[in-house]
């Protein structure tokens, strides 16, 4: 797993994004850029689109932090949002296949692809591996809800499951990348 | 509120965001006093981190800088006020019509080659801009050469007019040679300075080539004397510049008559008389 730096919590990463402090900013980009470009790239497979998209989303978080409650989610979560709807923003006016979110994702197999494609940016962890050992279905549900942004209910729909189902199916999701990632 | 189970996959939804918006502010609230669902929450958010951090290539530094300075460029908008914000729909017109179509397009194409032809143009613009830059360049070097050339060539054709006037001068019939040879003390007896004389033009020419360069503060003085008997000697000039002097001919105007030449070393400006200890040369005309 990658050593973070500049360890924060989100509480005080939030003040100091409120306070308009710079250094937030470094800390922003130490401990959670990567993702939130994975979750880009992910949706966009353009690296330079991506970078772009991931300059809006940063702007968008530094420029509309005071709209961030806490009440209503990690900010984490909030980021994970602004990313998501930058990147499908930034499909939509690439004018980009959109409408039907079923027509976009290929889930397990996109990301399989995206891994064979692209150099990416592990060098200490074989992603291949990864996927390959994270069985197909939960390899899809954390693609619908994490990547994708899919509700529960969405997500149930799509892959025709109970809504208890879709919970338990991203709870040994999460635990087996848990595993496979420490 | 029934109490969360850590195991369910409700925190997994949670993190995602895929629950509800009331869902969602209600496991917050249990959060917020639950250490251990905290804990869970962080382990969780840390696992889909890690996993997505694989999923990114590398961002190149240009973009890190740019992140990092956002705060510098980025304006104060008004926040929104709602949780995630909505994003605008662009409203695009369809064109539907064919033939506007085929305008459009040909609009685009002649759009792009008219750019293009621009481009091209520019460039040759620029190309021919930095060829006459050097031109420039090159002019000014020539035009700086020529004038040291100039200068040089009016400095050696005023030499040459001095040389043949002096040339004429000492060809001149009416001029006689005066030899002043050393006393023996100051100067060697066997050494000579040449006075060319020419009493109707009132000028002389002194050659004082064989003159040693005379000491720091001093200067050679040239003395016409008008009588032997008793010794009458008149200041007929200082031998100036001497070590500038490349030739060591000087050139000076005498008037009045003289029996004898005699050149003596004075303190700098001259004397009103010779210093007699000081003598270097001295020589009878017609002698």
């Amino acid at each position: 797993m990658t050593k973070k730096a500049l360890n924060i919590s989100q509480e005080e990463l939030v003040t100091l994004l409120k306070n308009r402090d710079q250094s937030a900013l470094s800390l922003l980009y130490e401990n959670y850029s990567l993702a939130l470009f994975g979750v880009i790239f992910r949706l966009l497979g353009d690296q330079e689109l991506a970078e772009e998209q991931l300059q809006e989303c940063f702007l968008k978080i530094w420029n509309n932090i005071e709209s961030y409650d806490s009440s209503k989610g990690r900010l984490f979560t909030w980021m994970l949002m602004i990313a998501r709807n930058t990147a499908i923003d930034a499909m939509r006016k690439k004018s980009f296949r959109v409408n039907e979110k079923t027509d976009t994702l290929e889930s397990h197999v996109t990301i399989i692809e995206k891994a064979n494609r692209v150099d990416l940016n592990v060098d200490h962890i074989g992603i291949k591996e990864v996927i390959a050992k994270l069985n197909s279905k939960y390899a899809k549900i954390i693609d619908l809800l994490y990547f994708q942004g899919y509700s529960q209910s969405e997500a149930a729909e799509y892959l025709a499951l109970p809504l208890g189902t879709v919970k338990t199916r991203a709870r040994t999701a999460i635990q087996t990348l848990k595993n496979l990632l420490n | 509120m029934e109490k969360i189970d850590l195991t369910s996959g409700i925190l997994e939804l949670y993190v995602s965001g895929a629950l509800p918006p009331e869902q969602m502010e209600e496991i917050s609230q249990q959060i917020s006093k639950s250490p251990e669902l905290k804990a869970e929450v962080e382990r969780i958010e840390a696992s889909f981190i890690a996993f997505a951090e694989t999923m990114a290539p590398k961002i190149s530094q240009s973009r890190k800088a740019a992140l990092l300075n956002i705060g510098k460029t980025a304006s104060t908008t008004s926040p929104k006020s709602s949780f995630v914000e909505p994003t605008p729909e662009a409203k695009v017109i369809p064109i539907r019509s064919k033939r506007w179509r085929l305008v459009a397009v040909a609009s685009v194409i002649l759009l792009l080659l008219s750019m293009a032809f621009n481009f091209l143009q520019y460039q040759d613009l620029q190309q021919k801009d930095l060829a006459l830059q050097q031109k420039d360049q090159e002019l000014a070097i020539l035009k700086n050469q020529d004038e040291i050339l100039s200068n040089n060539l009016n400095s050696l054709q005023a030499k040459y007019r001095q040389n043949q006037q002096f040339l004429a001068d000492i060809r001149d019939p009416q001029t006689e040679t005066v030899i002043l040879n050393g006393n023996g003390v100051n100067f060697s007896a066997d050494q000579q300075v040449r006075v060319y004389w020419n009493e109707d033009r009132q000028l002389a020419y002194i050659d004082a080539l064989n003159l040693p360069p005379p000491p720091q503060g001093k200067t050679y003085q040239l003395w016409r004397l008008s009588s032997l008997n008793p010794i009458t000697p008149h200041d007929a000039g200082l031998l100036d510049g001497f070590m500038e002097n490349e030739e060591k001919i000087f050139n000076k105007t005498i008037s009045g008559t003289s029996v004898a030449f005699a050149i003596t070393l004075e303190p700098e400006g001259g004397s009103e008389s010779p210093t007699l200890e000081q003598l270097y040369v001295l020589g009878l005309v017609g002698g």
